[in-house]
């Protein structure tokens, strides 16, 4: 009975341990990034072009071109996430197939960040001859982040209970009618929610676009799909690569702290999304 | 009273015999996954009369309701042989449009499934999709469909709310009302009332007798009491076989089958 109790007490412990562990890792992280950057925030900040290869200046372009990006990328990779979960959860009743499907889109999930970075120089940037193109690297970052939203709407849309559509079957609707009225609704808040925590990841990735999307200085807000711009992560890169440069240092940690802001805003909305219809 | 009864048996028998069945099921066997769920069964059902199915769990009632509409069609594995004729065409023809087959042959599941919708919303739901309504035509059809299913006095003031906020028994008249919305040659109806409580299941009796003047009505039960209050005719089945058929007086009273018998008294069947 003892020897139960602290066996109990140990296992408590330990966990509790791991639990103070992580929190403290995402303390420590956010502490240093807040504390390091809001040094260099300032309204200038936020709203001025970049100067002197981001030693000064601000970070206006970068923020509109992740954003630009951001928003490319969302557009893109909804619509074909909706409809591959769609496929896969009411058209592919055959195991086999559905088996291939669901290792077609975890592999997918599974590629390194870099490889989706050299595919799209290859086969866009020298292949297509499109050059660097912030809107190449729209498409790339939509394929990357394709198999959270496609998983995330299959869920949902394999979730509603198939009463719900032998019902509406049995009222003499069509098999598109059952989907865009009782299934697709559901299928939305779904990939709503992978929208955001893919958005969450693109946002903060370097790899796939360092090569075939953004320049590190000089770039003003495109006017054309194929011309690069700046983004808030691979800005970060460069000027840890001047880290020598104390006010270029600086402006990272600034950069950073803005980058983290927008990550968080988005997979906590995400969060959010999920909880509300998870009410529901 | 018995000669009420007897007369009206008299008429409905007659009627059987000049008209043709609504629904002609002839030799049809079903697999799933390659099992024979559905052996031979060989079915008429007479227009305006309530045809009750009863017989243990597991053998095929749903089965075969779910292959008159055709809703197992989507079931994996799903094979069949013979056919079904409603109003004597093949359900099974090549061309034929199933979305419009299930407008006039609609069903009634087990468990109520209302959509997440208001009241007067999930009456609509079905209709809405195959015909322009007006505003005021939408309000006629609610209210009608509401009162055939005995509802209506008890959500008039709130059409607006949410359909899952009425009790159970009542979302099952919701369900069937939607059906009747249609206004469906044949409403077939899988258990509906095994998940109520009696006086909902009363209800819905009754409602399905004031109902057979208009449909034509194939109720899938496992009390043998409810059938005997409100069938016309019976058929019995186990194991995937329609061990006997007939007029509910035939089946209670002068059963030729023991297995049929047994059932009858006792609701247990060794076959
Ligand atoms: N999708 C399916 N896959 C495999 N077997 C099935 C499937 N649907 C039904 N069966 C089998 O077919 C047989 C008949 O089932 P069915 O649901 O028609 O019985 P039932 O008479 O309606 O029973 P209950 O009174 O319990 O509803 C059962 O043995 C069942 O296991
Ligand atoms: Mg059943």
């Amino acid at each position: 009975m003892n020897s139960r109790k602290t066996i109990n007490s140990i296992f408590k412990n330990a966990v509790r341990l791991s639990f103070i562990f992580c929190a403290g890792i995402l303390v420590f992280l956010f502490g240093t990034i807040i504390w390091k950057g809001s040094a260099a925030i300032s309204l200038d900040f936020l709203t001025k072009p970049t100067e002197n290869f981001g030693a000064a200046g601000g970070i206006v372009h970068q923020i509109t071109g992740s954003l630009l990006m951001i928003l490319t990328t969302a557009i893109i990779s909804f619509p074909i996430a909706l409809g591959t979960a769609i496929y896969r959860s009411e058209y592919l009743k055959n195991p086999r197939s559905q088996n291939m499907a669901d290792t077609l889109i975890f592999s997918l999930n599974g590629i390194p960040s870099i490889i989706f970075g050299i595919f799209g120089l290859i086969f866009f940037v020298n292949i297509l001859g499109t050059g660097v193109s912030w809107f190449v690297g729209s498409i790339i970052l939509a394929m990357m982040i394709l198999p959270t939203l496609v998983l995330s709407a299959y869920q949902s849309v394999n979730s509603v209970p198939s009463i719900y559509r032998e019902s509406a079957l049995a009222l003499g609707m069509t098999k598109w009618k059952v989907i865009s009225t009782v299934l697709l609704p559901k299928g939305i808040n779904g990939a709503i929610t992978g929208l955001l925590i893919g958005i969450a990841r693109a946002i903060g990735e370097t790899a796939p676009i360092m090569f075939i999307a953004t320049a590190f200085s000089g770039v003003q807000f495109p006017t054309t799909l194929l011309q690069p711009v700046s983004a808030l992560p691979t800005h970060i890169l460069s000027l840890a690569q001047q880290a020598t440069n104390p006010a270029a240092l600086q402006n990272a940690w600034g950069t950073s702290m803005v980058l983290v802001i927008l990550v968080v805003l988005f997979s906590t909305s995400g969060l959010l999304v999920r909880l509300r219809f998870q009410k529901k | 009273m018995i000669q009420e009864v007897n007369s009206e048996l008299k008429d409905s028998s007659v009627v059987t015999k000049l008209e043709a069945p609504v629904l002609n099921v002839s030799g049809l066997d079903v697999f799933i996954n390659k099992t024979n769920i559905l052996k031979d069964i060989n079915l008429q059902v007479p227009r305006n009369q309530i045809t009750c199915i009863i017989g243990p769990s597991g053998s095929g009632k749903s089965t075969l309701i779910r292959s008159i509409n055709r809703i197992n069609d989507d079931v994996l594995g799903y094979e069949k042989q013979g056919d079904i004729h409603f109003q004597n065409a093949s359900i099974f023809k090549k061309n034929i449009d199933v979305a419009s087959l299930r407008k006039n042959i609609g069903m009634v599941f087990q468990k109520p499934c209302v959509f997440p919708k208001s009241i007067a919303e999930n009456v609509l739901f079905g209709i809405q999709h195959s015909k322009k309504l007006s505003k005021i035509e939408k309000a006629e059809i609610v209210e009608k469909q509401l009162k055939a299913a005995a509802l209506w006095d008890e959500v008039s003031q709130r059409l607006d709310q949410r359909g899952s906020s009425l009790s159970i028994g009542q979302q099952q008249r919701l369900c069937i009302s939607r059906t009747l919305a249609m206004e469906p040659q044949v409403i077939l109806l899988d258990e509906p009332t095994s998940s109520l409580d009696p006086v909902s299941s009363r209800a819905i009796e009754k409602m399905m007798l004031d109902l057979k003047e208009q449909y034509t009505i194939v109720f899938v039960t496992h009390n043998i009491q409810q059938a005997k209050r409100i069938a016309d005719r019976v058929v019995f089945m186990c194991e995937g076989e329609i061990i006997e058929q007939g007029t509910t007086n035939e089946i209670f009273t002068k059963s030729k089958h023991p297995k049929t018998r047994s059932y009858l008294v006792d609701e247990y069947c060794d076959c």
